[in-house]
């Protein structure tokens, strides 16, 4: 009678042993995470949305992007397909986007770098809003102060007019853009040869 | 056999199409309204206007612009002002139709997109020359242009001064208070104290006309003195 007992009770101690370590293996494979991108950065953050106020409590600017991977030491983020929102007056509006780009916390500037595009809007007076656009191969926006520089040729368009020039440089404050280096505009129009 | 012509008649479709639209296509073309260019550019988005700096150009169809400073305004779509300033400003035209060409220099030129309208002042110097080579140079206050660069000439000065060369022959000097100059006709029209100076005499009236087609002066009747002097040299 008792080597039953004993026996019986044996057997419920490997069975819970047994289902222990089933459950353990089981529970081992769902908390596995998915394969991580080999980095060498200091931390990651994925679909980031950044907004920054002004002294006033306005929004003067929002980032959104795709990943941002920190490096403490180099005070330096890699930023993958980088998104700009600055707004920083009544009449001019700007969403600048890129493939890539750099945050550079020391000089608080966002670099796009790669098929930059800056979609625009000027209202002027009762006009309806103006939309133009910009492409350049890089562009520097200086976070703290709200300016753009570009030093590679760079493309506007706003309805049929088109201008090129060597260099850029975009004050929104005070709604300026400043272009250097062969500077040239031009009109088009369509017209019918028949 | 009618499954078979099917897809046939489909491709037949399709490219009658494709030929139609690459035929519209090829009827509409991309023309260059104007161009400018500059060594710097300064755009001001709350105004909607452009400074184009050094070495300033514009260029349409019909003329050239240039000048130290060109300010590009536009209030709205179809009144774009094309604002020149230079020591001085400078434009260059050539009637293609009429192998007629004329250029001038001012201060400051004024051009207006939508109604082709041309305003210039400040030490005009105004040059042209017709088919037949004959010379005109004209010095004003200011000059208005109704339709570029077709349109009449308007000069205004205290006075406008008018010097017409004709090829291989004598000068012919004038004065008035107003200029306007048709390019259609090559019809001169002086108005106010105007005084013309010929190798034969000096006209004074209150206003005279000069034909540069067939070298006709003519004094319009007018309840106004007019006066011939002989010139001693004639004689």
């Amino acid at each position: 009678m008792k080597t039953t007992t004993l026996l019986i009770f044996a057997f419920i101690l490997v069975a819970i042993l047994l289902f222990s370590f089933q459950w353990q293996q089981e529970s081992t494979i769902v908390t596995t995470p998915t394969p991580i991108p080999k980095t060498e950065a200091d931390y990651f953050l994925e679909n980031v949305v950044m907004t920054s106020y002004n002294s006033e409590g306005d929004e003067a600017n929002q980032v959104i992007a795709k990943r941002i991977e920190h490096f403490k030491q180099k005070q330096l983020s890699i930023v993958q397909e980088p998104q700009l929102k600055a707004q920083n007056s009544a009449s001019s509006n700007w969403h600048i986007t890129s493939d890539s780009g750099r945050l550079d916390h020391h000089q608080q500037a966002l670099i796009f770098e790669k098929s930059v595009a800056i979609e625009g809007k000027i209202q002027v007076g009762k006009k309806h809003g103006e939309q133009y656009s910009i492409q350049t191969q890089d562009l520097s926006f200086d976070l703290t102060n709200n300016t753009a520089e570009s030093k590679t040729s760079v493309l506007i368009r706003s309805q049929a007019i088109q201008t090129y020039a060597n260099k850029f440089y975009a004050d929104l404050n005070s709604d300026e853009i400043q272009l250097t280096g062969n500077v040239s505009t031009s009109k088009t129009t369509l017209t019918s040869t028949k | 056999m009618g499954n078979y012509l099917g897809p046939q008649k489909k491709q037949i479709t399709w490219l009658v199409g494709f030929v139609f639209l690459i035929l519209n296509f090829a009827a509409i073309a991309q023309e260059t309204e104007y161009k400018i260019q500059s060594d710097t550019s300064r755009y001001e988005l709350s105004n909607n206007s452009v400074q184009y700096q050094g070495n300033a150009r514009f260029v349409n169809r019909h003329f050239k612009l240039s000048g130290e400073l060109i300010n590009a305004i536009s209030a709205a779509e179809d009144s774009t002002q094309i604002k020149v300033s230079g020591k001085p400003a400078e434009l260059i035209s050539k009637h293609l139709e009429s192998n007629q060409e004329f250029q001038f220099s001012a201060f400051n030129i004024n051009y207006h997109l939508g109604n082709e309208l041309l305003l210039a002042q400040t030490q005009i110097d105004l040059n042209i020359i017709n088919a037949q080579g004959d010379r005109f140079i004209i010095k004003g206050d200011k000059l208005k242009i109704g339709k570029v660069p077709n349109g009449k000439l308007h000069l205004t000065g205290s006075p406008v001064i008018l010097t017409i060369t004709p090829k291989g022959k004598a000068p012919i000097s004038a004065q008035s208070n107003s200029i306007v100059y048709d390019q259609q006709k090559e019809l001169f029209e002086l108005t106010g104290d105007t005084q013309m100076k010929t190798a034969r005499e000096t006209i004074k009236a209150q206003k005279i006309r000069y034909d540069a087609k067939t070298k006709i002066i003519d004094i319009p009747k007018s309840d106004q003195q007019v006066e011939m002097i002989q010139n001693k040299e004639s004689n």
